[in-house]
């Protein structure tokens, strides 16, 4: 019967080091250590690790409890097991086992009933087994004898400790990332947004190749008109520019030189505008309060409703590009944002 | 696309075997662990392991 002790006493030990492996993979639920790991196995493969887990867990604090009934040795009644203080026989210790126990069975019971709970009674509840471990590692070391040949059995509610204090201090230290700035938050890349907001706003109205001689600039059209980087949604058609010299907007190119370059076949890498103010274009003439009003001349605007975009402001181009509208609005395939818990 | 619907479904299936592999795993080490460490606890143990139980009756 002696040996029936020893037994309970290994399944208790057993059931809090699983506490402490479900504590800590609830603990690093959702951190970038799962996200890690999750390379190789999947969010809901933790989840239902923890879950299971967890349910054995319980299974093996119900045999710990049931041979600690079963051992005559031990004057416990099933009560004294679950209501805490009521034994006589080393109460302290017996109280700490019946409230973890008590916790577990909480924690336990309202993830069974979870769908008929509101999420956050069931996280309330849930939250508590932050407090039922370190009352089952108290249970374990106030029953545990110091002046017995067992002390060495100490050392499995310190390991089980570290798991969750390791756990716990790494997912507070994911925690702690600075958080994005608010430009970097959107969906669009934001120096896309800030060239279709100078589409958009009329201030990019014309490119021009000023290199059009170099080896690596794409050939003129006939007509003199120079050349303009096709876009598939045609938004450059309405501003091609009829003359190089009169262009009010002129670009430089950087291409590859030489051959059949992506330059020569009319795909120019990047495009530099610059602005000349003063030149008149068929597209001034026809919105006459787009962005050829100079800086200095503030006063002579007209005057624009309330909503009416502003074209000479691109403050917000950087940070706010999620409310623009149009066809000009580019959605740039950014990875989703991490979700906070 | 039916070869990638097909890829994920083995997948998941996949993933799914993990879970039960790992569950069934783990607990066969728990119980590993249970015997052992029974036998750790019968190997050292003394009369001052157990619990209101004198030292005539433990031996």
């Amino acid at each position: 019967m002696i040996e029936l002790w020893n037994v309970s006493r290994a399944l208790g030990l057993v059931a809090l080091l699983l506490l402490g492996v479900v504590l800590a993979l609830g603990a690093l639920h959702n951190t970038s250590l799962t996200r890690v790991l999750g390379q190789a196995l999947p969010r809901f493969v933790l989840v239902a690790l923890h879950r299971n887990l967890a349910l054995i867990t319980v299974v093996f604090v119900l045999l710990h409890v049931v041979t600690v009934l079963v051992t005559p040795y031990l004057p416990l009644r099933w009560y004294h097991l679950v209501v805490p203080f009521t034994a006589s026989f080393n109460p302290w210790p017996v109280a700490l086992g019946a409230v973890s126990l008590d916790l577990l069975l909480a924690v336990v019971i309202s993830s069974s009933l979870r769908k008929y709970l509101s999420k956050r009674a069931w996280l309330v509840v849930h939250w508590t087994s932050y407090v039922c471990f370190p009352v089952a590692v108290a249970h374990a070391v106030a029953n545990a004898s110091f002046r017995g040949g067992t002390w060495w059995t100490l050392l499995v509610p310190l390991v089980a400790t570290g798991l969750v204090v390791a756990a716990l201090l790494y997912r507070r230290a994911a925690r702690r990332h600075p958080a994005l700035p608010l430009a970097e938050r959107g969906r669009t890349d934001p120096a896309e947004a800030k060239r279709a907001a100078d589409t958009a706003t009329g201030s990019q109205p014309v490119v021009r190749v000023d290199d059009a001689e170099a080896p690596g600039a794409p050939a003129p059209r006939e007509g003199g008109a120079s050349e303009v980087p096709e876009r598939a949604d045609g938004a450059n058609a309405p501003f091609a520019a009829p003359d190089a010299a009169n262009a009010p907007f002129a670009a430089s190119a950087s291409g590859a030189a030489g051959g059949d370059t992506p330059a020569r076949r009319g795909v120019l890498r990047e495009l530099k505008v610059v602005a000349r103010p003063g030149t008149e274009t068929p597209t001034d003439r026809a919105a006459p309060a787009a962005a050829e009003v100079p800086m200095s001349r503030a006063a002579d605007r007209p005057r624009r409703s309330r909503h009416a975009a502003d074209p000479d402001d691109d403050a917000g181009a950087d940070a706010q590009t999620d409310t623009m509208a149009g066809p000009e609005a580019p959605t740039v395939a950014l990875p989703p944002r991490p979700r906070r818990r | 696309m039916p070869g990638r619907r097909t890829a994920k479904a083995a997948q998941h299936e996949q993933n799914k075997r993990t879970i039960v592999e790992l569950t069934a795993w783990i607990t066969v080490a728990a119980a590993v662990l249970v015997v052992a460490l029974h036998a750790g606890i019968s190997a050292s143990s003394t009369a001052a392991d157990v619990p209101r139980v004198t030292t005539a009756e433990y031996r």
